[in-house]
C-alpha cells in the first residue's frame, strides 16, 4: 500500500514545536472551509494557543486538490 | 451568454458545415466519410455508409448522375472524386452490415403505392424498411419500368431488387379507380403514374390539397434527386399518419447549403480509371486518397488554445454555454473559459468572422455575475491590478493641473524596467511643452477576468481624472491602454509612444550594432497599423535590420498574457510563448512589456523597443532575463519614489536571502517577496510561530486576504533566509489567533 501523504506529511509535526508556548503538537479536530463548503480535518496543532501546522505537501497536495474541486463546483 | 447569444455566435463557426459533394448530393451522400474510410482502408464503414446514404445503393451506385462531381473542388483543376465508383467498391467488397432482427410486426395502416420508376423504388423500400405494407398499383405493369432500358443495369439486379421489394404485398397491374385511393389512410403516387395529381403540390413534402395524397412531379432525368423525391414521399406520408407536422425541419434539408471555402493548397490530379469495371482495392485507395476531405478548421494551426481542449470553435462555445447552464455536478470547463487570450486572430482568420474570444469573455462575465468565478483563476493580476491602482499610483504634473499633454506608460512598463518610464517621459518633456506623468492601470485585468463593474469603476474615474487635468492628449505605451482608452477618448486623442517618437525623432543618435532582429507585433496592436508602422521605422532608423515574425501585422498572437491566461493556465501561456519564440529567426523586439516578459521568460533573447531606443552606448544591451513578479512590484515602487523624491522604502529583496530555484518557485506560486516580509515581521513582533526542535527555523502564516501565507525562514545576519513558502484557500475554524 502506497503511504499516504497527508498522514506522512503532519507526521513531521514531530519535529516542530510551539515556540511561544514551548510545547508539542498535538492532533486535533478542525474544520476546513472554503466557499461555503466545510469539512472536518484532523491537524496538528498547539494544545495551548491553538497555532496549527500545516506543511507544504498539504497545503500544495491535498489542500490545492479540494480547493479546486469546490472552483468548480 | 443567453442561449439566443450563443447560438449565434455558434453558427458562425462552419465546421460542421457539410463537406462540397455532401451538400450538392439530393441524397445528402456523406463523401468526405466515405472517403476518409476507403482512404484509410476501413471498407467495411465505407459500406455501412454507402447503405445508410442510398436508397437502392446496388442501382443508385451504377447509375448515379453524380451532382457532387460539379460541386467537388479537385474538379477546378483536375477531375473529381469519381464517387459512384467508390461508392459500388464499399458495397462490392465491404462486409454487409449486421442486421439486428426485427420481433416487431408489421404496421397495420392502409396505404397505397401507385407507380412505377426509380423514386417509385426507393419509397417502397423505405416503407418496408418502416415496417408498411402497402398496397401496390403498378399502371404499366413493371415497377423497374424504364430501368430496364438502361444498359448500366443488369437484369438479375433488378429482378432481384423488385422481388425483394414486392415480396409479400398486394400488386395490382392496373391503375387503380379514385373511389379505390379513397379508401387508403396515405397514398402516394410515384413519377411514371398516369394518375399524377393534377393541382399544386409542395416541393419540399410533395403534399396535394388532398390530405393524405402525396404526389411526385414529372420525372427530373436525375436518379438521385428521384431516389430523394420517393424518399421525401414517404416522409411526408409517416408524418401524417402519425398526425406530426409535414413541414417541421425539412425546408432547410432540401436546401443544403455550406458555407464552406474550397482548400487552397491543392494539387491537381486526375480520377483514377479503373482497368476492369469497377475498382480494385489499390486502385479505390488511391482514388479516396485524392479527396480533400473538405472542412473548416482554419483557426486551428493558428491558436495553440483552439488545439488544446479539441474541436471546433462551435464545440467550444456549446462546451462554454453547458458549463454556465449546469446546475449540479462539476463546471469542468472554468478554466478552458479562462484559458483564451481573448487576442482575436481566430475572427481575423475566421471565413466569417467567429471570435471566440468574445464567447470567452462573455462567459466569464455570466460566471463572475453568477459567483461561479474561481477566485484563484484571476487571484494574482488582480491583486497586481489593485497594487498598481493604489500603491503605485502617481501624477506628476509641473504644469500644475493644465497640461498639454498626460505620459500614461500603463502599469507594466515601469514594473519591467523603471528607466523605461522615467528617460521616455525626459524624452517627451525635453520635445513638448506641458506634459504630465501619470503611472497607474487602465482596468484591463477587470475586463479580461470579465469583472466587468470594476472595470468600468477604473475607467471611469480614469476619465474624470483625466477631464481634471483639462483633457489633455494622452501618449501611451502600451497597446492595452491604447486600445481600451480610445473606446472612451475622443478621436485622435491617445496617441502611441512609438508615433510621438516617429515624429519628433530618435531620442540617441547613432546606430545600434545589433544583427538582425525579429519584430513581434503585441496582439492588442493588431489593428493598429499606424503603431506597427512607426516601431519599425523607428528600428530601421536606429540601424537595426528587421525580420518580420510568420505571424504578424493583423495575425500577430497573444505571447500568452493576454485574457489573463498566464494566470489561470500557465502551462498553455508558457507554451504559447515558446512556440511564438520558436518561430522567430532572430532576438526578438517586442513594443509591450510584457510580451518583453513572457518571452523572455522562455529564455529568448527579446527586447523591449525602448531599450534599444534609449540605450546611449550607441550599442544594444544584452536582453535582460525576466525579472520575476516581485521584482516587478518593487520596481514600481522604485519608480514612484524615484519619480516623487520620496523615501525610497527598503526593498524586501534587500531583507531576504533565498536561492534561486526556490526564487523561482515562489514566483510559480503567485508569492511575492513583501507579503513574506509581512508574514516574518508578523511573526517576529510577538506573532503565534511554530520552530523546528533544537534550531532557529521558524514557520509562521498570515491570512492576506484570500490566502493563508505560510513561510518557513531563519535569521542569517540581519536577513531572513527563507527555506520555504506556500499559501492555500481555504480557511481554518475553531483556531482563534
Amino acid at each position: 500500500m502506497r503511504p499516504d501523504p497527508v498522514a506522512e506529511a503532519f507526521a513531521r509535526s514531530e519535529e516542530w514545536i510551539c515556540d511561544e508556548c514551548g510545547v508539542e503538537l498535538e492532533t486535533a479536530e478542525v474544520t476546513l472551509t472554503y466557499l461555503g463548503a466545510s469539512f472536518p480535518a484532523k491537524i496538528p496543532r498547539c494544545p495551548r494557543c491553538g497555532m496549527v501546522f500545516i506543511p507544504s505537501s498539504v497545503a500544495l497536495g491535498k489542500m490545492l486538490q479540494v480547493e479546486q474541486g469546490l472552483e468548480d463546483k | 451568454m443567453d442561449n439566443r447569444r450563443m447560438r449565434e455566435l455558434e453558427e458562425m463557426c462552419i465546421q460542421e458545415d457539410p463537406p462540397f459533394c455532401q451538400a450538392a448530393c439530393p441524397l445528402g451522400m456523406d463523401g468526405r466519410g466515405l472517403c476518409s474510410d476507403l482512404a484509410a482502408g476501413t471498407v467495411d464503414k465505407a459500406r455501412a455508409k454507402v447503405e445508410e446514404g442510398l436508397p437502392l445503393p446496388l442501382l443508385l451506385c451504377r447509375i448515379c448522375d453524380e451532382p457532387c462531381r460539379t460541386a467537388c473542388p479537385k474538379g477546378r483543376s483536375g477531375d473529381a472524386i469519381s464517387m459512384a465508383l467508390l461508392e459500388r467498391y464499399s458495397l462490392e467488397n465491404g462486409k454487409a452490415p449486421r442486421k439486428r432482427p426485427s420481433f416487431l410486426s408489421p404496421r397495420t395502416d392502409r396505404i397505397a403505392l401507385v407507380g412505377s420508376g426509380l423514386a417509385a423504388m426507393a419509397a417502397l423500400e423505405s416503407l418496408r424498411a418502416k415496417r408498411y405494407l402497402p398496397q401496390v398499383y403498378i399502371p404499366d405493369g413493371d415497377l423497374a419500368a424504364q430501368l430496364r432500358e438502361d444498359k448500366r443495369l443488369p437484369r438479375d439486379l433488378l429482378d432481384e431488387t423488385l422481388e425483394r421489394l414486392l415480396e409479400g404485398l398486394n400488386v395490382v397491374t392496373e391503375s387503380p379507380s379514385l373511389e379505390e385511393l379513397s379508401e387508403f389512410g396515405g397514398v402516394v403516387i410515384a413519377d411514371e403514374s398516369p394518375l399524377r395529381y393534377p393541382g399544386p403540390t409542395d416541393d419540399v413534402t410533395f403534399a396535394t390539397e388532398v390530405t393524405g395524397l402525396f404526389s411526385l412531379p414529372l420525372p427530373s432525368g436525375s436518379p438521385s434527386t428521384e431516389a430523394r423525391r420517393g424518399l421525401e414521399a414517404v416522409l411526408s406520408l409517416e408524418r401524417h399518419l402519425q398526425g406530426a407536422s409535414l413541414e417541421s425541419g425539412r425546408t432547410k434539408k432540401t436546401d443544403r447549403n455550406t458555407r464552406l471555402k474550397a482548400p487552397e493548397d491543392d494539387t491537381p490530379s486526375k480520377a483514377t480509371v479503373p482497368r476492369g469495371e469497377t475498382y480494385s482495392s489499390e486502385e479505390a485507395t488511391a482514388e479516396a486518397a485524392r479527396c480533400l476531405l473538405c472542412q473548416c478548421l482554419i483557426c486551428h494551426p493558428w491558436c495553440l488554445y483552439l488545439q488544446e481542449y479539441g474541436g471546433s470553435p462551435r464545440k467550444y462555445i456549446r462546451t462554454y454555454h453547458n458549463n454556465l447552464i449546469i446546475n449540479k455536478g462539476n463546471r469542468t470547463a472554468n478554466r478552458m473559459i479562462d484559458s483564451c487570450t481573448l487576442c482575436g486572430l481566430c475572427a481575423e482568420v475566421c471565413p466569417t468572422g467567429l471570435d471566440v474570444g468574445q464567447a470567452s469573455l462573455e462567459s466569464r462575465r455570466k460566471m463572475v455575475e453568477t459567483g461561479h468565478m474561481p477566485p484563484s483563476h484571476h487571484d494574482y493580476p488582480l491583486r497586481d491590478m489593485a497594487s498598481a491602482l493604489e500603491e503605485t499610483d502617481f501624477l506628476l504634473d509641473p504644469t500644475g493641473g493644465s497640461p498639454e499633454w498626460l505620459f500614461f506608460p500603463g502599469c507594466q512598463l515601469g514594473a519591467s524596467e523603471p528607466r523605461w518610464v522615467s528617460e521616455s517621459y525626459r524624452y517627451l518633456t525635453d520635445r513638448l511643452e506641458s506634459v504630465a506623468l501619470w503611472v497607474s492601470c487602465c482596468g484591463a485585468p477587470a475586463r479580461w477576468g470579465g469583472r466587468e463593474a470594476l472595470y468600468m469603476d477604473v475607467m471611469d474615474l480614469w476619465i474624470e481624472r483625466w477631464e481634471g487635468l483639462g483633457r489633455p492628449k494622452v501618449v501611451t505605451a502600451c497597446s492595452t491602454c491604447h486600445g481600451l482608452l480610445k473606446e472612451r477618448l475622443p478621436e485622435g486623442t491617445a496617441v502611441t509612444l512609438w508615433e510621438t517618437m516617429d515624429k519628433l525623432g530618435l531620442p540617441e543618435e547613432g546606430d545600434v550594432s545589433a544583427e538582425t532582429v525579429t519584430v513581434s507585433d503585441p496582439c492588442t496592436a493588431r489593428d493598429d497599423r499606424t503603431a506597427q508602422e512607426a516601431v519599425r521605422n523607428l528600428l530601421r532608423r536606429r540601424g537595426l535590420a528587421l525580420e518580420e515574425h510568420p505571424r504578424s501585422g493583423r495575425t500577430t498572437e497573444c505571447c500568452g498574457f493576454g485574457g489573463l491566461v498566464f494566470s489561470a493556465n500557465p502551462d498553455l501561456a508558457k507554451r504559447s510563448a515558446t512556440r511564438r519564440v520558436q518561430e522567430a529567426g532572430h532576438p526578438m523586439v517586442v513594443s509591450c512589456a510584457m510580451c518583453r516578459e513572457l518571452y523572455s521568460r522562455t529564455g529568448h533573447p527579446t527586447w523591449h523597443i525602448l531599450e534599444l531606443l534609449l540605450s546611449p552606448e550607441g550599442k544594444a544591451p544584452s536582453p535582460k532575463p525576466f525579472p520575476g513578479w516581485s521584482a516587478r512590484r518593487e520596481n514600481r515602487k522604485r519608480l514612484k519614489a524615484d519619480m516623487t523624491s520620496g523615501t525610497v522604502p527598503k526593498e524586501p529583496s534587500e531583507s531576504l536571502v533565498m536561492d534561486e530555484k526556490l526564487r523561482q518557485n515562489l514566483d510559480d506560486r503567485w508569492i511575492i517577496e513583501e507579503e513574506i516580509l509581512k508574514v516574518i515581521e508578523e511573526a517576529q513582533s510577538g506573532g503565534p510561530r511554530l520552530r523546528r526542535k533544537d534550531s532557529d527555523v521558524y514557520l509562521a502564516y498570515s491570512v492576506l486576504s484570500e490566502r493563508t501565507l505560510w513561510v518557513e525562514y531563519s535569521p542569517e545576519g540581519d536577513r531572513w533566509r527563507i527555506h520555504d513558502s506556500y499559501s492555500h484557500r481555504m480557511t481554518i475554524q475553531e483556531v482563534t489567533r
